[in-house]
């Protein structure tokens, strides 16, 4: 069982909590907070980074594992740090989760190529997905039951205003000390360096606070379910491997000098791989006394129904918040303005999710859950479509309208199949539950991105090589051909990237509507 | 020791006290290292050693701007490959366009010369008038060996270890027209401040820093060369 572990004490929800309780706990909120700002705020400062680490703009396959090298991490360590920290203590847990985090972030600081990234990232987001479940039952172990459900979807809500003002905040940082160069401090670098004063103070205040309290948690029997965890990180790892395969064979010239996609000749075996580590993780996990993840709570339709939906939502939800910075990056040619643009623009996205959020909350009492979530549905998918249309240009009022219409339409799902999956699974697993609320967004989100831009790769190396290429004229400079190049490419690769990016936009549009094939599983009742 | 201490037997004993000294003598030099060569012994050697070279791995960063048109758009950012003198290499270039970096591939096998279209990827035949190739790194006249033989101001500094190899680290400074054959004229101002790592065993220049003067911009910028797999045996083919 994952996170949340008997109460031990305090039952009384008259009980105040002491100030050591509440320093633990806003300590361990902000963790979760800044963990969750990095998985978005790449998104900003990307093209920034793939310009000073000198890497190819046509090899997305690599890149894009910068952003979802995060988030597998990030979801893979939800089940399993919850299931240890109740096996040898939360604190023990938490504080190596918070040094991972920083050690990751530090990493990320001084990385000076593709893959050391990849890896930093994928380091600091096995630190910050543990964070999440610690947290979650570190407020079951410190908060009287009456007041734990709150305290549990606080919890969530910080995470989801985490990545919801990642690429605000990316920019931000950027905008702000950028220009700043302090030893190898510089540019993009100061947004992961700024974890570390972060961790820090964290860190410090829990090694103080928490030291002394009494209401210190103590470990659970119990045994690891090694197995499913291993099978699981095995599955999602090679299918997130296998997606960004690409669509090209790997052996031909790709567009603007890209390197062959590493993945491309290992499509079927990985995904073999995938299938074969996918079935062995539910045959490990049915056998095991202590599952990672209890598959028993799929049994449950309106569960799964939630799950499946907000899968589909998480995988429509990370393209707008990859995909908008590289419109803007196409069509602003300054390129020290990208990173606000790109924020500003998500700005109506998150703050109308976050309006939507709470407005589904409330229509959830009065319409239910499958109602509230078809029609947030509906609206994104309109958003989406809207986006389809975008003229080539920034035009702020046209894109900051649908976009504000989208996010109001994603904000509106959130709540209804959080709510669903967590009254829905029985008592005692709302805990877990709501971590696999959590998971199955972000994995959504995972394979959502790592699928739609292995495909716009693929459409982008596929249309810009049947451009007819241009030939250098006798006795003509390479410097001077390679201009004439550069003008041929500032007016047909643009076009051809925007138009591919409408239609990952399209794509996720037809996301949203098949979506509303789970959510008719939602039973349509009102919430409590 | 037992030649002082048998004291009158001193004078009987001085041809073992000589044939000691003999023995010693090489012994004790050989604890305080070679002579060390000097800085112009050393530039020798290596300009020798760059013009007998029959193949090299190379790999370029730079760090800051290095444009390589004339209308400053086009930046060269890195480079990677391979050469084997006088006519044979095979190199990938990084270029950066606006915000994004694309690549170009150049193949020279002899006169037969093939690059990549920097839009599609796609290989073709060099038009004749391509004026630049990785080969001009080692040709006598105007490549490296060149520029070593033209350093002046030169300094020893303290030596070095590059990648696990003992190296003599060195410094000083060339005219920008001793550089113009190898970096196509993208590096600015004069003269040019030049940095060497060369292999006390082999006298092979394993590192090369070529940092542009502080009068050409305001974050002038720095080419960092380095060499390995010296005369490894390396294909170069054809494009299909």
């Amino acid at each position: 069982m994952l996170g949340i572990s008997p109460p031990q004490q305090a039952d009384d929800r008259t009980t105040p909590l002491s100030g050591r309780a509440k320093a633990i706990l806003a300590a361990a909120l902000l963790a979760v907070f800044v963990a969750a700002l990095d998985l978005t705020v790449i998104t900003t400062v990307l093209a920034r980074i793939l310009y000073d680490l000198r890497v190819n703009l046509g090899e997305v396959e690599r890149y894009s594992w910068i952003v979802s090298g995060y988030l597998l991490a990030y979801l893979l360590t939800i089940p399993i740090a919850g299931r240890i920290s109740d096996l040898i203590g939360r604190r023990p847990v938490f504080l190596a989760a918070l040094a991972i985090f920083a050690v990751g972030s530090i990493w990320c600081t001084l990385a000076h190529d593709l893959v050391p990234l990849i890896a930093a990232r994928m380091v600091q987001g096995l630190g910050g997905g543990a964070l999440v479940p610690v947290t979650l039952a570190l407020v079951a172990d410190l908060l009287p039951p009456a007041r734990r459900a709150t305290a549990v979807g606080g919890v969530g809500a910080i995470d989801t205003l985490g990545w919801v003002l990642g690429p605000l905040w990316g920019a931000g940082v950027v905008g702000l000390l950028g220009a700043q160069q302090l030893g190898p401090l510089t540019d993009w670098r100061w947004v992961f360096a700024l974890n570390l004063p972060l961790a820090l103070g964290v860190l410090a205040t829990i090694v103080v606070s928490w030291q002394r309290t009494a209401q210190a948690t103590h470990p659970v029997a119990g045994r690891f379910d090694w197995l499913g965890a291993i099978t699981l990180t095995l599955a999602l790892a090679l299918l997130n491997l296998a997606l960004s395969s690409g669509t090209e064979s790997g052996a031909e010239p790709r567009a603007l000098g890209a390197s062959a996609n590493p993945f491309a000749p290992y499509r079927l075996p990985l995904l073999a791989g995938a299938l074969v580590a996918f079935l062995l993780f539910l045959f490990f996990t049915q056998r095991a006394r202590w599952p990672i993840i209890p598959l028993a709570l799929f049994r449950q339709r309106v569960f799964s129904g939630a799950n499946l939906a907000n899968l589909l939502v998480g995988a429509a939800l990370i393209i707008v918040m990859v995909d908008l910075p590289f419109v803007v990056s196409l069509l602003e040619a300054d390129t020290n303005r990208i990173s606000f643009i790109s924020a500003l623009l998500l700005l109506p996205f998150t703050l109308a999710m976050a309006v939507g959020s709470l407005s589904g909350g409330l229509a959830v009492g009065r319409l239910g859950y499958r109602v509230v979530t078809i029609g947030g549905l509906v609206i994104a998918a309109i958003g989406f479509w809207r986006f389809f249309g975008w003229p080539p240009r920034l035009d702020y009022l046209r894109m900051g309208a649908d976009l504000l219409v989208c996010g109001f339409g994603l904000g509106l799902v959130i709540a209804p199949v959080g709510a669903a999956a967590i009254n829905a699974a029985p008592t005692g697993t709302h805990g877990i539950a709501s971590s696999l609320v959590l998971v199955m967004r972000l994995l959504g989100m995972t394979i959502g991105l790592s699928a739609l831009t292995s495909w716009g790769a693929g459409q982008l190396d596929q249309r810009v090589k049947a451009l007819p290429p241009l030939t250098q004229q006798p006795n003509e400079p390479l410097p001077t051909f390679l201009a004439r190049q550069l003008e041929y490419q500032a007016q047909q690769v643009p076009l051809i990237t925007l138009d591919i990016l409408h239609q990952t936009f399209a794509i996720a549009g037809v996301i949203c509507l098949v979506a509303i094939l789970p959510a008719l599983l939602l039973a349509d009742q009102h919430a409590d | 020791m037992y030649v002082f201490i048998a004291g009158g037997k001193f004078v009987r004993s001085l041809p073992i006290w000589l044939l000691l000294c003999l023995v010693l003598l090489p012994a004790c030099s050989a604890g305080a290292g070679p002579m060390k060569p000097d800085t112009t012994t050393i530039l020798e050697r290596t300009a020798k050693r760059l013009d007998e070279v029959k193949s090299v791995h190379f790999t370029m960063v730079i760090d800051g701007e290095a444009f390589i048109d004339p209308s400053r758009t086009i930046l060269l950012r890195s480079a990677e490959g391979d050469i084997v003198p006088p006519d044979q290499m095979q190199t990938k270039i990084k270029i950066g366009i606006g915000p994004a970096n694309v690549d170009l591939a150049l193949v020279t096998v002899g006169n037969d010369k093939y690059q990549t279209n920097p839009v599609t990827g796609q290989w073709g035949p060099t038009q004749p008038g391509f004026d630049y190739s990785p080969t001009v790194l080692f040709e006598k006249d105007k490549g490296l060996s060149a520029i070593v033989g033209k350093l002046r101001d030169v300094e020893q500094l303290s030596d070095e270890k590059i990648a696990g190899q003992d190296t003599y680290h060195l410094k000083g400074k060339v005219d920008k027209a001793a550089i113009d054959p190898i970096s196509g004229g993208a590096i600015e101002g004069d003269p040019v401040n030049v940095e060497l790592w060369i292999a006390k065993d082999s006298s092979n220049l394993l590192k090369l820093v070529l940092t542009e003067p502080a009068s050409a911009k305001a974050k002038p910028a720095v080419w960092t060369l380095t060499f390995d797999k010296y005369d490894q045996p390396v294909t170069i083919t054809k494009p299909q």
